[in-house]
């Protein structure tokens, strides 16, 4: 299944660098996470619009070089949708309904 | 009723009183509202009065926490929607959280604790796989507990999230099945309103009647004066009380119903009720709490505690379920 | 309640009820150089209660109650009553308090800043924070930190030291009898007094500081001394808040701008007066670190 993907609204969450991780306050949720690389640097990859995967792939290689393979797709794309999990970034499938 | 009780209900009712209060009285009126979960709600309706500092300080605190409660339970409305999304079901947020998506006036300083939604009989497995498959788990999880509220409650067993440590109860209908009045869910949720992130609430005067089912009918009526503040701010929508009636006596609730429109008129309106010697009763038993905190009148505790489990349960039944209780507790 | 009393500690005003002298007759006593916070509405209502009529009288047990109250929460016999009332107070600051970000941590101060200690139950805090107080610190509590979410200074709230088995001979063969209170004996926690913060910090106890320096303390190990990260401590540090949580982004916003300006150490101990002299040097670098 294809998904796109966007960031949450930049008033929603407060990031504060803390040595090499990042702490984020989410104001909608109430959370705070510790996120550790490259759960950040990921995260400032996704934009205000939805985008698919590859776009936000060529996105990263162009700031961090994390290679173009399969290996490195997957490897994204299970972060994703961790931090989807954490409520941190939202997806929807590709042919615009709405997904998890 | 207590001196702390009645100075209470009447700040609620009118506000402009507040400069009449004493310092010893405050002390008193606000660890009984705090008791009653009463106390950001009063603080709301004392928003425009000038007051003393030390009262504006424990005030402000109980809203400040009620707000921080009211960006936690969104936020669990919006994770629920998420994970039922698929189902293609009315998901009707029912109580405090419907009040809270509606930005109703009975939200306003409300304590709101965990998600309460009604979904068709029909679609619980799916409900319940769904919400399992998204991070939630049983909180009960002893078989008797299981086919107890399977059986005979109008809830699925409650669900805890794991990560998130909130609960969430899902009813299929507003009063338990071993309860005497027999109200029409699927009506109530063919009638259902649309609100945000593809949830629904009750319409104005089904919500009403649960609010009624659920504080006469089903509870031994501890919290009830929350409650009648809940349902007296959802009457003050301009509500057609016969209308009101008549669907009500459709549900089987219209004793219940009526009851409410009387105490909550009595205790909060501006206009006097005509009070029955039980509605005395029951509003002896809403306002047994005393400047303490402490709850005051125990043998009429007592008589609704054990009248809130007749009411749910056939004495047989009852009886079985207590007797089952009591083994367990003592292996 | 037949017996009451109005208690003002740092910024928190309590309303004690009891339904027997007892455990408020030793309250009066003990916090008698403490304002008597009569004035206006407490900010809780503490209540010592029988848990059933029958035991007011035989038997007597002391149910905490008031504004907080935990579910579960077990009796104690009456003999243990300035412990319940001492509970109940640390409960309702716990559950109920948002004035301040709380951590379970003792506060001393001296030469104008905060020394933060936090731990679990039997790390030392509570004892060193005492020690400190009679060497020269001033005391600001054993219990809490209160730390402003404006200003980030730590804020007092000095109330009685709870001084627990091998900790109470320590402290008794320094100070005088008068100065604490009963013996309890066979508490779950083993044998407990409790002592009188100093004077002046009870004088000076509206004057807040802000942290130089926090410690994790652990008292039973051979000597260690590690420089905590950042991370590390913001996570321990939310384990150790009770109101992290429901404080929401002002929580946030003062735990870590705490983390971002004062150096945190974890110190093994186990010894009593040694470890005094190596807070002395500690503060003395992170004073100087700090300028």
């Amino acid at each position: 299944m294809m998904l796109d993907y966007r960031a949450r609204a930049t008033t929603e969450l407060r990031t504060h660098p803390l040595d090499e991780f990042t702490l984020i306050y989410d104001r909608a949720s109430g959370q705070t996470h510790l996120l550790g690389a490259p759960m950040p640097e990921l995260l400032d990859c996704l934009g205000a619009d939805w985008e698919s995967l590859p776009i936000i792939l060529a996105r990263l290689n162009s700031r961090f070089e994390v290679g173009g393979n399969d290996d490195a797709a997957q490897a994204v794309r299970a972060h994703l949708a961790e931090l989807i999990m954490l409520g941190l970034a939202e997806c929807r499938t590709a042919d615009h309904s709405d997904a998890a | 009723m207590s001196v702390a009780i009645q100075q209470m209900v009447a700040l609620l009712r009118d506000p402009a009183c507040a400069p009449a209060v004493s310092d010893t009285d405050w002390t008193d009126i606000l660890t009984a509202a705090r008791a009653e979960t009463l106390l950001a709600t009063l603080g709301h309706r004392l928003r425009e009065q000038s007051l003393p500092l030390g009262v504006s300080r424990v005030l402000n605190d109980a809203m400040a926490r009620a707000k921080q409660g009211h960006i936690v339970a969104r936020w669990e409305m919006r994770c629920a929607a998420r994970a039922l999304a698929g189902l293609g079901i009315p998901v009707v947020l029912m109580k405090g959280s419907a009040y809270l998506a509606l930005d109703h006036s009975a939200a306003l300083g409300r304590q709101i604790g965990d998600l309460d939604i009604m979904v068709p009989r029909e679609s619980l497995d799916a409900v319940e796989a769904a919400l399992l498959g998204a991070g939630w788990e049983w909180v009960k999880d002893d078989p008797y507990d299981q086919a107890y509220y399977r059986q005979w409650m109008h809830e699925l067993p409650p669900l805890i999230h794991t990560e998130r440590d909130r609960m969430i109860d899902v009813h299929h209908t507003i009063l338990p099945l071993t309860a005497r009045p027999r109200p029409d869910a699927g009506g109530m949720l063919g009638r259902a309103l649309p609100v945000a992130d593809g949830l629904m609430v009750f319409d104005p005067l089904d919500r009403l009647i649960h609010c009624a089912a659920h504080l006469f009918a089903d509870g031994d009526l501890a919290g009830g004066l929350r409650n009648l503040w809940d349902f007296h701010c959802l009457m003050c929508d301009g509500v057609d009380e016969a209308a009101l009636l008549a669907r009500a006596e459709a549900q089987g609730l219209r004793s219940a119903t009526a009851r409410c429109i009387r105490l909550s008129t009595h205790i909060y309106g501006k206009q006097s009720a005509r009070l029955t010697l039980t509605d005395r009763l029951f509003l002896r038993r809403l306002t047994a709490r005393n400047g303490w905190g402490q709850e005051t009148r125990p043998f009429t505790r007592l008589v609704f505690y054990i009248r809130s489990h007749w009411l749910r349960m056939p004495p047989l039944m009852l009886m079985r379920h207590l007797w089952i209780k009591w083994r367990k507790a003592k292996a | 309640m037949q017996h009451e009393l109005r208690l003002h500690v740092g910024p928190v005003r309590f309303r004690i009820g009891s339904q027997w002298a007892q455990p408020l007759d030793h309250m009066r006593r003990l916090y008698a150089d403490f304002p008597n916070g009569d004035d206006g509405p407490p900010d809780f209502t503490v209540r010592l209660e029988a848990p059933r009529l029958m035991r007011r009288f035989i038997r007597p047990q002391v149910a905490i109650a008031g504004d907080f109250m935990l579910p579960d929460a077990l009796p104690l016999p009456l003999a243990h009553g300035l412990l319940a009332a001492e509970m109940a107070m640390n409960l309702q600051v716990a559950l109920g308090w948002r004035r301040h970000l709380l951590l379970h941590a003792s506060v001393v101060e001296r030469d104008g800043r905060a020394l933060i200690m936090t731990g679990l139950s039997g790390s030392g805090k509570s004892t060193l924070s005492a020690m400190l107080g009679e060497n020269g610190w001033r005391f600001m509590g054993d219990e809490f930190a209160l730390i402003d979410p404006d200003s980030g200074m730590a804020v007092p709230f000095p109330r009685l030291v709870s001084l627990k088995n091998a900790a109470i001979d320590a402290m008794q063969a320094r100070l005088p009898e008068h100065r604490f209170g009963p013996v309890l004996a066979d508490t779950p926690k083993g044998m407990i007094r409790h002592l009188m913060p100093p004077q002046d910090a009870v004088k000076r106890m509206g004057e807040g500081a802000l942290p130089a320096l926090m410690l994790f303390p652990r008292y039973g190990f051979d000597p260690e001394l590690r420089a905590v990260g950042k991370p590390e401590a913001f996570v321990r540090l939310t384990q150790a808040s009770t109101n992290y949580v429901s404080m929401g982004e002002a929580g946030f916003a003062a735990l870590s701008g705490l983390i971002d300006r004062v150096p945190v150490l974890a110190m093994d101990f186990n010894d009593g007066d040694a470890v005094m002299a190596q807070i002395d040097t500690l503060w003395r670098d992170a004073l100087a670190a700090g300028r």
